[in-house]
């Protein structure tokens, strides 16, 4: 009791809002006022279709390597006044590329309404002439893309069961990503260190063999000019920050500029020498990789290992705390900026967010705490930003410090939303499981959302798309048909009214599942083989593991580990369906099977009371109750296990994940009426959290309801989403109660937690009144965005999630 | 195969035609969550009137807690924030906003105390309801609710050890509250005697209108007991509750002597308790017992929307929250006086 009102009496109020320095909080400023600025850059198209024309017979991946180097070598240099570092992802301030070869149709006037994403919620710029010109590079590429070699390979089904909802593999359409890049590598050799390595590994090569593999040749002949390529980029920054320093006034200024000058001469060409160097040298290398593969979930992985021996260094040298927190926040507006335009599929894989996810913290094999200086210093800055992009993720453990935990607490509780909490205890082992080396397991980081990876050791395809798990148990309720539209769609497993027992209609929910993982093996199979022979990554390649001793893009499989991230969607929908008819049908039989199977294919509108019934009268997922979360725990298990047992092109693992970014509405509303009483179209549930609205009994029963799965069969993570009011967190005292809530959960057995720290009065004025708040942060699965830009049906899914916390 | 059944099953019973309801049936395992408690306790079956078992509770006692809040309360305050608690009978409340005025609670209602009418929706004859609870058995959109339910004390702490882990990582526990606990002080002995024998650290927020000799065996079970004192004029404590005070004042004064912990909160209502007057008045009275520490609990109204759910006499009392500032100046006169004083308390 004691300590408990010392440390009431000890806290003071919250801390200052925004105290970045003067420069990083008008960056800060006008990126808020910015958003209008997002505009599509057509340099990579344009250089792209010209090297490819000109080429045709060439190797692909030479083909690829001089696209991106022409890219480079043209693409616009954008220095903002504001900016402490140079480089930019394309030429304008929140610019962003087209990636022509991956699909023809995504950018051109007849499948864009250019006018009308002008003043849409997330405004998209073009000019008329870079509009006519996209037009016009579009014909060359049909037939030759990405999407078109995938038509030719993938089952005839697999657009009806996606336009069903069933599943959703559309994902690598945009690129592969979703990977840590290995900034590392890149910091202590340089690109030049790693050009030297290619030449050598190519010598030996021809030394070994009278009858060199001419595709193999072709691979290092495209990792040099990839090399050449991105160092001349950097170069071109160099003699631009040097022109503006000579024309700038401002003595400040022209230091800071000359600074950016002379490291863009550096890096990434050479090791870096401080921390400036080398966060400029990271911001080279993901803006390389985001214009050479794709631009989702490019990720600078631990930042905070990385950058802590510059950092050390720094400060020994007189450096001070405060400018390297200046530095980190400069670093992350940058990443902020970066936006993906994804024509027709904006509006469900999301408005442009790029999730360049950081990861702090963690333990070291030895089990010691892995925190460095940069650590908290990497917390100072988000506080400082208060950005909803890039994502952060603060890794926990048994041995991390308090003071640590209370950092990220006051960071979360400011009104951040990040970082989201991982478990090391559950990774760490569950990698292993997977084949990763100890030190590899050790060394995780988030990638995007919740999904997981180690840099320079894999492809990346962690996120391939989602089986939507509701739409399978509506398949085994309707005997394999779309209740919405009367389609065969799966097997003929029989109706409710005709399983005559709970365990066949379980069993009937399996072999949908089973199915669903089928077809979406092959369908995503073909995808992948159509990335493998089309799509080369020679840069990335580069900074992979065992791609140049073995003379093999990654897309060829040349990747040290290599794994498939599979997402399933509505484990709570499809847990709570089959609870409530176990209880209500099975053992109370208040509920005829028939009738209900009926109720369903109409929706409930003759018999509220029966939905009702089903709603309030079974156990639901979330509330501690034994026999709901078993059900969970089937559910979810269930899933993990069966998709570990497919293989996919590269013959990776399936590495399992329950997240569901803005699909959830998108699959949701492909979904009819469920047992669990959820009306047709509405929308699923996020991650392995229970049901909108179901769990009632507090967060600590909530909690123990969700540590009965076992969340180390997601090797691709799980999310689960609390919304609290954000006075749960005010105060040193509550926040140390809220961060023994998640050490609980973590104690038990679970991976993730993030937080919603919202009331809904505050949401419902933000509805109301959208330009004040503009800069209003909240969680939509893995990661923060604003809630203002999210569509109506986000925004009240939202608003529903069960406000935990007391008034 | 992936999937084993959900739960380990007898073998599948398929009917002919027609659905065999029963077959649906499958039963999971039940495990007590209060496995390997004392089995000795001859106080597992007492049965007490409990309102609401409230998880993650954390303005009550140090780290993360269950507070258990038991049903009935002799005093009457007219700022109650837990109107639901006074009555120390189970009791019937209708909540408006799930209600679809189906009529299911008036059809089945064996004494026609329920009316539902276009203009008003449901209305309940609180004379005639004889609290047999029919009704909200038989409403599905869970709108008509029992309020409390009678438990023992094995029911009630198998639903508190649930966060064992919880109170282990923060150094919580069990929290006694009401309606006021010690009016059922044998339910409440008995169940933080096996509260304790489990392990737990428990605390008893009371009004202190209880007898004496009726709760001191209970008090070597508790840890830390939270002591309200609201107003020290007989008169006016008579006026704002309906009870005198000097019952309270006397159980204060043995409280402050005795070996368990005790820290005494007041709560801040303007012009009720937090007169320039009575403050003085709590001041010295603090001071007189040797303490150097309160806790301040400034008013809020949020207990007020609760009143007509359950068919309070209590009204609400329409003021606005103490707003923080006017707060903290209460806390330096304390402090001046050389009192610690917390705000929310802990």
């Amino acid at each position: 009791m004691t300590e408990a009102i010392q440390l009431a009496e000890a806290e003071g109020g919250r801390e200052a809002p925004t105290r970045g320095s003067e420069r990083n909080r008008r960056r800060r400023e006008r990126f808020f006022a910015a958003q209008p600025e997002f505009t599509i850059d057509v340099t990579r198209a344009r250089c792209l279709t010209e090297v490819f024309r000109s080429t045709e017979g060439e190797p692909q991946s030479v083909r690829m390597a001089l696209g991106i180097a022409r890219t480079l070598a043209e693409i616009a240099l954008y220095v903002d006044e504001d900016d402490l570092f140079a480089g930019n992802l394309a030429g304008s301030v929140m610019g962003t590329h087209i990636f022509p070869e991956l699909r023809s149709d995504y950018f051109t006037t007849a499948s864009v309404a250019w006018d009308e994403l002008r003043t849409g919620p997330f405004p998209v710029h073009i000019s008329p002439e870079d509009a006519a010109e996209l037009d016009s590079i579009a014909p060359y590429w049909r037939g030759r893309t990405v999407e078109d070699r995938w038509n030719e390979l993938r089952p005839p089904d697999d657009e009806a069961r996606n336009g069903h909802g069933l599943y959703f593999d559309y994902n690598m359409l945009a690129g592969i990503g979703h990977v840590i890049v290995d900034v590392e590598r890149v910091l202590r050799r340089g690109l030049a260190g790693l050009r030297e390595e290619a030449d050598q590994r190519r010598a030996e090569y021809l030394a070994s063999t009278a009858t060199p593999d001419p595709e193999r040749l072709a691979f290092y002949d495209s990792v040099q000019i990839s090399v050449d390529g991105v160092t001349h980029h950097a170069r071109r920054y160099a003699s631009e920050c040097g022109r503006l320093a000579a024309r700038e006034g401002d003595a400040e200024r022209r230091a800071e500029l000359e600074r950016m000058a002379a490291a863009c001469a550096r890096v990434p060409e050479h090791p870096a020498r401080d921390s400036f160097e080398a966060l400029q040298c990271a911001l080279f290398v993901l803006d390389a990789v985001g214009t050479e593969s794709s631009q989702i979930s490019i990720c600078p992985g631990r930042v905070d290992q990385w950058l802590a021996p510059f950092v050390e260094a720094d400060l020994a040298r007189g450096v001070s705390e405060a400018e390297i927190v200046e530095l980190l926040e400069a670093f992350i507006l940058k990443l902020a900026h970066w936006r993906l335009f994804s024509g027709d599929y904006a509006a469900t894989i999301g408005g442009g967010s790029e999730l360049c996810t950081l990861t702090i913290g963690g333990c070291h094999p030895d089990g010691s705490d892995a925190s460095t200086a940069v650590t908290e210093m990497v917390l100072r800055a988000y506080d400082h930003m208060r950005i909803a992009q890039p994502p952060l993720a603060l890794r926990g453990h048994a041995g991390t410090p308090q003071g640590l935990w209370d950092a990220a607490l006051r960071c979360l509780g400011n009104g951040c939303g990040m970082p989201s909490f991982m478990n090391d205890e559950v990774m760490v082992p569950a990698l292993l499981e997977l084949g990763f080396s100890r030190e590899d397991a050790y060394g995780y980081a988030d990638i995007g959302c919740v999904e997981i990876g180690t840099a320079g050791t894999s492809l990346g395809p962690v996120s391939i798309g989602f089986i939507n798990l509701a739409k399978c148990l509506e398949l085994a309720i309707h005997d394999g048909r779309c209740a919405l539209t009367g389609d065969q769609l799966g097997p003929k497993t029989g109706t409710l009214a005709t399983h005559g027992s709970f365990e066949r209609l379980a069993a009937a929910y399996a072999r949908q599942v089973a199915f669903a993982a089928d077809e979406f093996n092959r369908s995503v199979s073909a995808l992948e083989r159509a990335h493998s022979e089309l799509r080369p990554a020679p840069f990335l390649s580069l900074l992979t593991d065992n791609a140049l001793a073995e003379g093999r893009d990654l897309v060829k499989g040349s990747s040290k580990y290599r794994y498939a991230g599979l997402e399933g969607i509505g484990f709570a929908e499809v847990a709570d369906s089959l609870t409530a008819v176990k209880r209500l049908v099975g053992e109370e039989g208040c509920v005829d099977a028939g009738e209900l199977e009926h109720h369903l294919r109409t929706d409930f509108r003759e018999d509220e009371r029966l939905r009702l019934r089903l709603v309030n009268r079974a156990p639901k997922y979330g509330n501690d109750d034994k026999v709901a979360d078993e059900m969970m725990r089937w559910v979810a298990e269930g899933f993990a296990r069966e998709v570990k047992r497919r293989r996919d092109y590269w013959g990776s693992e399936y590495s399992p994940g329950a997240w569901s970014i803005r699909l959830a509405v998108l699959l949701g509303s492909l979904v009819g009426a469920l047992p669990n009483g959820r009306r047709a179209g509405e929308t699923l549930t996020e991650g392995i959290r229970p049901a909108s609205g179901c769990d009632r009994d507090g967060p600590t029963s909530c909690i123990r309801s969700v540590a009965r799965i076992d969340h180390g069969l997601f090797q691709n993570g799980s999310i689960f989403n609390m919304s609290f009011t954000p006075d749960i967190l005010e105060g040193d005292l509550n926040r140390r109660k809220f961060g023994d809530l998640i050490r609980t959960f973590f104690d038990m057995g679970g991976f993730q937690m993030q937080f919603n720290l919202v009331d809904a009065s505050v949401l419902r004025e933000a509805q109301a009144d959208p330009e004040r708040y503009r800069d209003l942060i909240v969680r939509v699965a893995g990661y923060c965005a604003y809630f203002v830009e999210e569509c109506p049906q986000v925004q009240e899914q939202i608003i529903e999630r069960t406000v935990h916390g007391r008034v | 195969m992936s999937w084993g059944t959900p739960v380990a099953d007898p073998p599948l019973q398929v009917a002919e035609g027609r659905v065999a309801a029963q077959s649906f049936a499958t039963p999971g395992p039940v495990v007590d969550p209060a496995a390997g408690m004392s089995a000795s306790g001859g106080d597992h079956q007492l049965r007490g009137r409990v309102l609401e078992i409230q998880r993650y509770a954390v303005h009550d006692g140090p780290g993360i807690r269950t507070v258990v809040f038991l049903k009935g309360c002799p005093l009457r305050c007219a700022w109650c924030q837990n109107p639901e608690s006074l009555d120390p009978r189970p009791q019937i409340g209708h909540v408006a906003a799930p209600c679809i005025q189906c009529g299911a609670c008036a059809e089945v209602c064996p004494r026609g105390a329920i009316r539902l009418t276009r203009e008003r929706g449901v209305e309940i004859d609180r004379a005639a309801c004889q609290r047999c609870g029919s009704c909200a058995d038989e409403c599905v959109a869970d709108a008509m609710r029992r309020i409390g339910r009678e438990r023992t004390v094995l029911e009630v702490l198998q639903s508190v050890l649930r966060d064992r882990e919880f109170y282990d990582r923060s150094g919580g526990g069990l929290t006694l509250s009401g309606g006021e606990p010690f009016l059922q002080h044998r339910f409440a002995a008995g169940l933080l005697r096996e509260a304790k024998r489990a392990g737990l650290h428990n605390v008893v927020e009371t009004c202190g209108h209880f007898r004496w000799h009726e709760v001191e065996p209970a008090l070597r079970d508790v840890d830390l007991l939270y002591f309200d004192l609201k107003v020290i004029d007989d008169a006016k404590h008579r006026s704002c509750t309906g009870v005198g005070n000097r019952r309270i004042l006397a159980n204060a004064r043995r409280m402050a002597s005795s070996e368990t912990p005790v820290v005494f909160r007041c709560p801040l209502v303007p012009g009720h308790t937090a007169t320039n007057e009575n403050l003085s008045d709590l001041i010295h009275f603090l001071r007189d017992l040797g303490q150097d520490l309160v806790h301040l609990l400034p008013y809020h109204p949020f207990g007020e929307g609760k009143l007509a759910r359950a068919g309070s006499p209590l009204r609400p009392l329409g003021l606005d929250p103490m707003p923080a500032e006017v707060a903290r100046e209460i806390a330096s006169r304390f402090e001046a006086a050389g009192l610690r004083a917390v705000l929310g308390g802990s």
